[in-house]
């Protein structure tokens, strides 16, 4: 009785690691590459600078690259990108005040979430116009460390009030751009475990059963064909006449190491906040 | 008229005497008394004799005297594959089997020995004789059902499991020695990093290896009612009990002589000295990551092929229309035979396992 119960309990725990692995909630960093653009070195240098800005102002300070956004079922990139924010909880102070950086690899779109009602209004359309002068050169170079370094630097400018007055003769070099006006947005990710979560639950169970059982039906069988006869090898035994290896050749694949500072290997959207204000552009890098 | 059948009686009380594997010795069913092989084989010398030529007499007789069978009234015994005998004790007739050696009288239940179809060219060389006795047999197969959490309980209590018989299965023991090549392509890897990269590097070697691996009596069973792969299932047996060929090891068990001769049986040994062979060879590849075969050749020298008979409990039960079959090793107590499932009980641990499991994991995630 204490083998089975301390048996079942194994089973449990095997069960739930599988799970905390997949569904713990990690620690958020100011920086997360899915595309794998920056080595782990310059995740650190920009993480601290950003970490940096961000405790100065108590303004976070984020940048999320990810493969594609479209993949989480998100046509428009600001859309992402505040579900994002509301995800992950992003902000700092009862403001939840904060900037976001998406960029996102397949059609090279970007966008800048602005959380926060002071905040907006220090990243209107001028400061945002300013930000996008010190990133986007380098991005269409495909220069991802001196961008993100830009980003950061140009919005400290930005908070430490430098675009606080718009010249007069101020026009906005990015018609192409879509500017988005502070509103409140309710999140419209599922709360819920999802297709994955649901089939956690019904398919790690039936797979553990179905395993148990088939020992048991294993059980039933002890009757097979004729295998090794090692037992009828005689006394002299088995003796080696010949023995060579040769080598021939090597060969080398050599493969990108993925930088992606999330444990869970994915975004997943939903469980954090319901809803927030937020303003903010989007166009293409 | 010499009989053509021995009788084993107890030479104190003539009540039936039977092979003992514990004791080594025949004893007598009625008294107790307990013989050495080497006396009754003595004292039956003579029967066993004139068992023997009254059976050759009778073949070598042909179509001459034979009864006429055509007007209809024919002795139903003499249908093929069967032969009839008269039991020395009791007068019955028996009706065997034409490869029957052993067997017991259905009217006395005496031990009768078909002297004649174990001696010439058809004596065995060896015998294996039985070491667990009916009551361990019996044991044995209920440890078997034992813990068998699919069984359905009707199996057990339906299997009429005091039926279990002794049979000695006559084998053929292969000697041989294989001469064995083969050649593999193996890799080694290693990863080290470079920069952002990761880098893998092969290497490819050709290996090859080539050996004398000699084989010593490798059992086939010449049986063709007992399935092949239920003896391969009971195997292996001890050789170092391996004793010279005797009649008075018979009494108490039925025996057969072989219906598969050497040379149809040889295929099967083949086939399992070739698979061996390259098992011992792949087995001296080693420190690689993956090993793929290329080639492979196996050339097998055969020996002395020796007829053995080995002991072997069997039981052969019906249950829902399907036979089922079981056997032990009458040497080693090695039991095989594959059980009935009932597939209610197969979903109903399924479900009492998942949806607990199901329930407790949505419980844990809630709280996540």
């Amino acid at each position: 009785m204490r083998k089975k119960i301390f048996s079942f309990i194994m089973v449990l725990c095997l069960v739930l690691g599988l799970n905390t692995a997949v569904f713990a909630d990690e620690s958020y960093e100011y920086v997360y590459d899915e595309a794998g653009l920056l080595t782990s070195t310059e995740i650190q240098e920009i993480n601290a600078k950003a970490s940096d800005v961000s405790d100065t102002y108590n303004c976070g300070v984020y940048i999320c690259v990810t493969d594609d956004h479209t993949q989480y079922g998100y046509s428009d990139i600001y859309d992402f990108g505040r579900e994002y924010y509301l995800s992950y909880e992003l902000g700092k102070g009862d403001e939840y005040a904060g900037i976001l950086l998406v960029l996102s690899m397949e059609e090279r779109d970007y966008t800048l979430v602005v959380s926060g009602e002071n905040t907006s209004g220090l990243f209107d359309n001028y400061a945002l116009d300013i930000v996008c002068d010190e990133m986007l050169d380098d991005f269409a170079d495909n220069n991802w460390y001196e961008g993100f370094y830009d980003y950061i630097d140009a919005c400290e400018y930005i908070l430490e009030g430098n675009a606080a007055y718009i010249p007069d003769d101020y026009e906005s070099s990015y018609s192409d751009a879509t500017d988005y006006d502070y509103e409140y947005y309710e999140s419209t990710a599922d709360e819920g475990w999802g297709i994955v979560g649901v089939f956690m639950i019904i398919g790690i169970p039936c797979m553990i059963a179905l395993i148990v059982c088939l020992i048991f039906k294993g059980q039933m069988k002890s009757v097979y064909k004729g295998g090794s006869i090692r037992t009828y090898i005689s006394r002299d035994g088995f003796k080696l006449s010949e023995r060579s290896d040769i080598f021939t050749h090597t060969t080398q694949v050599r493969n990108r190491i993925k930088t992606n500072n999330s444990s869970s290997g994915g975004i997943r959207m939903g469980g954090g906040r319901s809803g927030g204000s937020f303003s903010g552009r989007s166009g293409k890098f | 008229m010499a009989e053509k059948v021995t009788n084993y009686q107890c030479p104190s009380c003539t009540g039936p005497l039977h092979f003992v594997g514990n004791s080594g010795k025949l004893e007598c069913e009625y008294c107790g008394t307990s013989y050495e092989v080497a006396q009754i084989e003595e004292i039956y010398k003579k029967q066993e004799e004139e068992a023997i030529k009254a059976l050759n007499d009778e073949q070598e007789k042909g179509s001459e005297g034979e009864w006429d069978f055509e007007s209809g009234e024919s002795d139903w015994a003499v249908e093929e594959g069967l032969v009839a005998y008269n039991c020395p004790s009791c007068g019955a007739e028996l009706i065997c089997d034409e490869h029957t050696v052993a067997t017991n009288c259905p009217y006395c239940d005496n031990p009768t020995v078909v002297s004649g179809k174990v001696s010439g060219i058809l004596k065995p060389d060896y015998i294996i004789p039985f070491k667990y006795d009916k009551k361990a047999a019996v044991e044995a197969l209920k440890n078997h059902y034992k813990g068998k959490k699919l069984l359905p309980k009707a199996f057990t209590e339906d299997n009429h499991i005091e039926e279990v018989k002794g049979v000695y299965v006559p084998f053929w023991l292969f000697n041989g020695e294989a001469d064995a090549q083969a050649i593999y392509k193996t890799t080694r890897s290693f990863t080290h990093r470079q920069g952002n990269y990761e880098v893998v590097t092969t290497q490819h070697f050709t290996v090859k290896r080539r050996g004398n691996i000699p084989f010593e009596k490798v059992p086939v069973d010449a049986s063709s009612k007992m399935p092949d792969e239920y003896m391969d299932s009971i195997e292996p047996y001890d050789y170092n009990e391996l004793k010279p060929f005797s009649t008075a090891y018979l009494p108490g068990y039925f025996a057969d002589k072989y219906d598969v001769n050497s040379d149809e049986s040889i295929k099967r040994a083949e086939t399992r000295i070739e698979q061996t062979a390259l098992e011992c060879l792949r087995g001296t590849v080693t420190g690689y990551l993956t090993c793929v075969t290329v080639g492979k050749n196996v050339n097998i020298k055969r020996n002395k092929a020796e007829y053995a008979l080995l002991p072997v409990w069997v039981l052969c039960t019906k249950w829902n229309g399907q036979n089922y079959l079981f056997t032990m090793n009458g040497q080693t107590g090695k039991l095989v035979g594959d059980l009935p499932i009932n597939w209610k009980k197969f979903w109903a641990y399924f479900f009492a396992i998942a949806i607990p499991l199901m329930v407790i994991l949505a419980v844990v995630m809630l709280f996540i």
